[in-house]
């Protein structure tokens, strides 16, 4: 019985002097959409590669479907990397071929013959959106298209992992959601586990379940996405990549806000709502059943997955467990930005 | 111009398109295997041997190192040995294809060189061989560059092989040397002249727009 999909076990590696990787130990299951965030030279880069073999670490295990893949002769390694998918931030599709040739070069290398790899081709263009594009060459798309056929010559081979190396940093923002909601669709159509390396608070906070904070080689953080947005995050790194997201607040509160508790201290909270007939009428229940009154800071529009959402910033006059509890049923992605001074 | 100096010319000029094609195609033949060789034993390639590499690159360089006027002679014996002559239009393709291997299979790395890494990368994540790197990768990619390339060593040929007419090599420069110069008809050495520029700027054009058309 395969119970984890994938688990790391005490893996590290050095360059020379550097070491990009300190006893690194987690695991996956299957089905889940884990989220690793790091400042750029935090080693994510090369915990991806030992993954799929390209890198081996200096010692530690690494199992996938319970094969050491660290052992592993090259021969069989080649088997193992065709069940792990691998979307990269610069697309890496060849220009020499055209983008229903790029999908299907997975396929090539596996050695299926090439009206099947067509009819997979074709499939998966759909499934991404493309439908139409398939004789057009890579250089003709844009930077959203391109990605989207990095996802399907990911999928073609009917991989069991899908790991995602910085996939939306070289887009702008819009499209960084609609390649997300890709993704998310992908997890929850397929069942695919997906492994999302990422710089950007914002993308965990979209679509990872699991969170793991890399940083100097080491996890200072293994934990549910929705604790550690919950104001549940226990190193320093992971405090800062949320304090990040807060950057965007006004330099007024920025400046009072503080990360942990204190006496006499409110907390702020960053709410994603449902608008219009959906939407419960969040605030007001806060305040007549829990007796907590909410100021809004900052309020805006979100481009949700299927429907635009109201997200703010409120001051908060107090904080039960009832509260609290209630929120984030209402918004299951509530983050705590931290506390400011209850009379401010 | 009468009617057999056209021949003479015409005859010259199908002569000197032998000797270039036919060690042009042997540049290909034998370059692009070396240059393949050369960049993926050398330090962060799909194969790296360093000190292999390293050797190489030195025989290479030597190679094109020597004066195609020197190694035209120091290769005459070797020509009598494959052609069983040193002169004529056959003769002369020993020499011309000694020279443009090692010229062409330098272009060519450049061009292999210049191919994206993380492509390789990519291809080897998903489980490719090195040959698959070299054939799905490599060698598609680098394609506007590789006929770009053998357009110039095509040209350099044209040059070579008038050179070759020295020693007796037939085409275009046998017939402006034993004509133009050792006769002073300088009707012929100026239509030779014509012919050359004609033939260098046709091919070039032809091999710009291939490598157009690829890219
Ligand atoms: N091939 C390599 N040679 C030498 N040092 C490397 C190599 N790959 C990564 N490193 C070093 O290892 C550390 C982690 O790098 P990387 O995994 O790329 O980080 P990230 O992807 O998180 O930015 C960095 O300090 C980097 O300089
Ligand atoms: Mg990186």
């Amino acid at each position: 019985m395969v119970t984890s999909l994938l688990r790391v076990e005490h893996a590290c590696r050095r360059f020379g002097g550097q070491t990009a990787l300190d006893d690194v130990s987690f695991q996956v299951r299957p089905g889940e959409i884990l989220g690793i965030i790091g400042r750029s030279g935090a080693g994510k880069t090369t915990l991806l590669r030992c993954l799929n073999g390209l890198e081996r670490p200096d010692s530690g295990r690494i199992l996938i479907e319970d094969r050491d893949i660290t052992t592993l002769p090259e021969r069989e390694l080649v088997q193992v990397r065709r069940r792990i998918g691998l979307v990269f931030q610069h697309f890496n599709l060849l220009n020499s071929r055209t983008v229903a040739a790029n999908i299907e070069l997975p396929l090539q290398i596996a050695g299926m013959p090439r009206d099947k790899r067509r009819a997979r081709a074709d499939e998966l263009l759909e499934l991404v959106g493309l439908t139409g594009h398939a004789d057009k060459r890579p250089g003709q798309l844009s930077g959203g298209q391109k990605q989207r056929v990095g996802i399907a010559r990911a999928l073609a081979a009917h991989p069991a992992l899908l790991l995602c190396d910085e996939a939306t940093s070289a887009l702008d923002p819009e499209t960084t959601l609609s390649i997300l909601d890709l993704l998310r669709d992908i997890n929850r159509r397929l069942g695919l586990t997906i492994i999302l390396i990422t710089h950007e608070m914002d993308v965990i906070r979209r679509i990872a379940q699991r969170i793991l904070v890399m940083d100097h080689g080491r996890v200072v953080e293994d934990a549910e996405t929705a604790q550690v947005l919950r104001g549940g995050a226990r190193h320093d790194v992971t405090r800062a990549f949320l304090h990040g997201e807060a950057a965007r607040l006004p330099d007024a509160l920025l400046a009072r806000l503080r990360p942990d508790p204190f006496a006499g201290g409110a907390p702020v909270v960053r709410l994603t709502l449902d608008t219009g007939a959906t939407g419960t009428p969040v605030l007001s229940i806060l305040a007549r059943r829990h007796g907590i009154d909410a100021t809004i800071l900052q309020a805006g529009m979100a481009e949700g997955r299927t429907h635009m959402q109201a997200e703010c910033v409120v001051r908060l006059s107090g904080h039960d467990d009832g509260a609290m509890g209630f929120l984030l049923q209402a918004s299951p992605s509530m983050e705590v930005l931290g506390y400011v001074p209850a009379d401010s | 111009m009468s009617r057999l100096i056209l021949d003479l010319i015409l005859h010259a000029t199908v002569e000197t398109m032998e000797m270039v094609l036919a060690s042009g195609l042997i540049a290909v033949i034998g370059g692009l295997p070396l240059a393949i060789l050369l960049i993926a034993t050398a330090p962060g390639g799909i194969l790296p041997l360093p000190a292999f590499s390293r050797v190489l690159g030195l025989v290479v360089d030597a190679a094109r190192a020597v004066p195609f006027m020197i190694l035209l002679v120091l290769l005459i014996p070797v020509t009598r040995l494959v052609a069983g002559t040193a002169l004529g239009t056959g003769a002369a393709i020993v020499p011309l294809s000694i020279a443009a291997v090692p010229y062409f299979a330098r272009i060519a790395e450049v061009s292999l060189r210049e191919v994206d890494r993380n492509l390789v990368d990519a291809v080897r994540a998903m489980g490719g061989t090195r040959w698959m790197v070299i054939r799905f990768v490599l060698l598609p990619e680098a394609l506007p560059g590789l006929i770009s390339g053998l357009t110039v060593t095509l040209v350099t040929l044209v040059g070579a092989s008038a050179m070759a007419g020295v020693i007796g090599a037939g085409g275009l420069g046998d017939l402006a040397i034993r004509y133009g110069y050792q006769r002073f008809n300088t009707t012929i050495m100026l239509s030779v002249v014509a012919v050359l520029i004609a033939l260098v700027t046709l091919m070039q054009a032809v091999g710009n727009r291939l490598a157009r058309r690829l890219r």
